[in-house]
């Protein structure tokens, strides 16, 4: 009972932060672009709650996933590849923070892009998993129009993201330190989009259940995560570029809290499960 | 009694595939949430007083309850690795439909 009281508490709390954050984000940008904003500090703040929002989730994944079996299920290794992933954000993204705050400059590649790199590969093995109960497997198996699915998605994933990232071809030729980061993340995108349309596509049928919607919450995080990289590309070069509290920072916190609200919701079924 | 052992051989084949899904835990207090399979001293999972069919109907549906169709087709895969004229008469209309 105790427990389950300790759970209750300790979602809604994350709830109330992810509304409030929201909201926050909202109001100051508002007052940015109208030109009412008395500094910027109020982004630097935001860059704070995005270290912690990750948080949440581990601590709710760690916890979770020994209810769902661990290591021993598919959904008890998706849910911790999901965490493992949380933490490369956190580790990232703190010492993001802290080099902007120690330097007022982060550089890259730098330290937090060896965290950064980690998520999208985390997120692929989890979603190797997902597939394995969304029904995504099954459909995989057998159907021919799943596995032309299989060719043409990642086909055209990749061709998307080298026009989005790149502009055109020519940057294969050059390779430097940062280029070599670009490419990282790059494929890291294609990997993770491509399994998730896949499953949404080959699991439509079939995934249902009181778990659905988590599982699209986990979908649309990572799909936030991926329009957050392709903000950021965009972003980042702009002479107006906001270190903490971007778009693309925005985008990166709704892709951490839906996440978050995924694990919430498998949370809360074990523990209706539980006998009091 | 070939009859009853056959059952729970079928029984436990659905409740350790489904373990491979959601853990051991979820597995059993699903099974047990059926209404319908209760564990002996021994741990082994066996059916209550109900018609078989009914007791694989509602521990199906049991699953189901996680992650809808996809849940179902794990047990039906199960079901199929059993031969049809063995089982055919333990079996829900809706689960037959389903084989064929």
């Amino acid at each position: 009972m105790e427990s389950k009281k300790l759970s209750h508490y300790y979602t809604s709390f994350v709830k109330i932060f992810i509304t409030a954050t929201i909201a926050y984000w909202l109001v100051i940008r508002i007052l940015w672009v109208s030109g009412l904003l008395p500094s910027r500090n109020y982004f630097n703040v935001f860059g704070i709650l995005l270290s912690l929002m990750p948080l949440f989730g581990i601590i709710l994944g760690i916890v979770i996933q020994k209810e769902w079996g661990g290591f021993h299920s598919y959904v008890g290794k998706s849910l911790i590849f999901i965490s493992v992933s949380l933490t490369a954000w956190f580790v990232g993204q703190t010492i993001y923070f802290l080099l902007y705050a120690i330097s007022g400059d982060v550089p890259y590649p730098g330290l937090p892009d060896y965290f950064f790199i980690l998520i999208d590969p985390f997120y692929a093995l989890a979603l190797f998993y997902i597939m394995k109960y969304s029904g995504a497997h099954k459909s995989l198996g057998i159907s021919s129009f799943s596995r032309f699915l299989l060719l043409v998605i990642p086909i055209a994933s990749f061709y998307i993201n080298m026009k989005i990232f790149f502009g055109d071809w020519g940057t294969f030729l050059g390779f430097g330190y940062d280029t070599l980061f670009d490419y990282i993340y790059t494929f890291g995108s294609i990997a993770v989009m491509s399994v998730v349309a896949l499953t949404i596509v080959l699991s439509i049928s079939k995934l249902g259940g009181k778990l659905k919607s988590a599982v699209y919450l986990f979908f649309i995080g990572m799909v936030f995560q991926y329009a957050g990289d392709v903000m950021y590309a965009f972003l980042e070069p702009s002479e107006n570029f906001l270190i903490n509290g971007s778009r693309a920072d925005f985008l990166f916190f709704l892709s951490i809290a839906a996440i978050t609200l995924g694990l919430i919701k498998f949370n809360n079924f074990a523990l209706s499960e539980k006998k009091e | 009694m070939e009859e009853i052992m056959l059952l729970n051989n079928i029984i436990e084949s659905i409740i350790n595939e489904q373990s491979q899904i959601v853990g051991d835990k979820l597995a059993k207090s699903r099974a047990l949430a059926s209404g319908v399979i209760q564990y002996g001293a021994n741990g082994q999972a066996t059916i209550s007083n109900v018609e078989p069919s009914q007791a694989l109907e509602k521990l199906i549906a049991s699953y189901k309850e996680i992650f809808g169709q996809s849940s179902v087709d794990v047990c039906i895969d199960i079901l199929k690795k059993f031969p049809y004229q063995d089982i055919s008469q333990y079996l829900p209309s809706s689960i037959k439909d389903a084989i064929n």
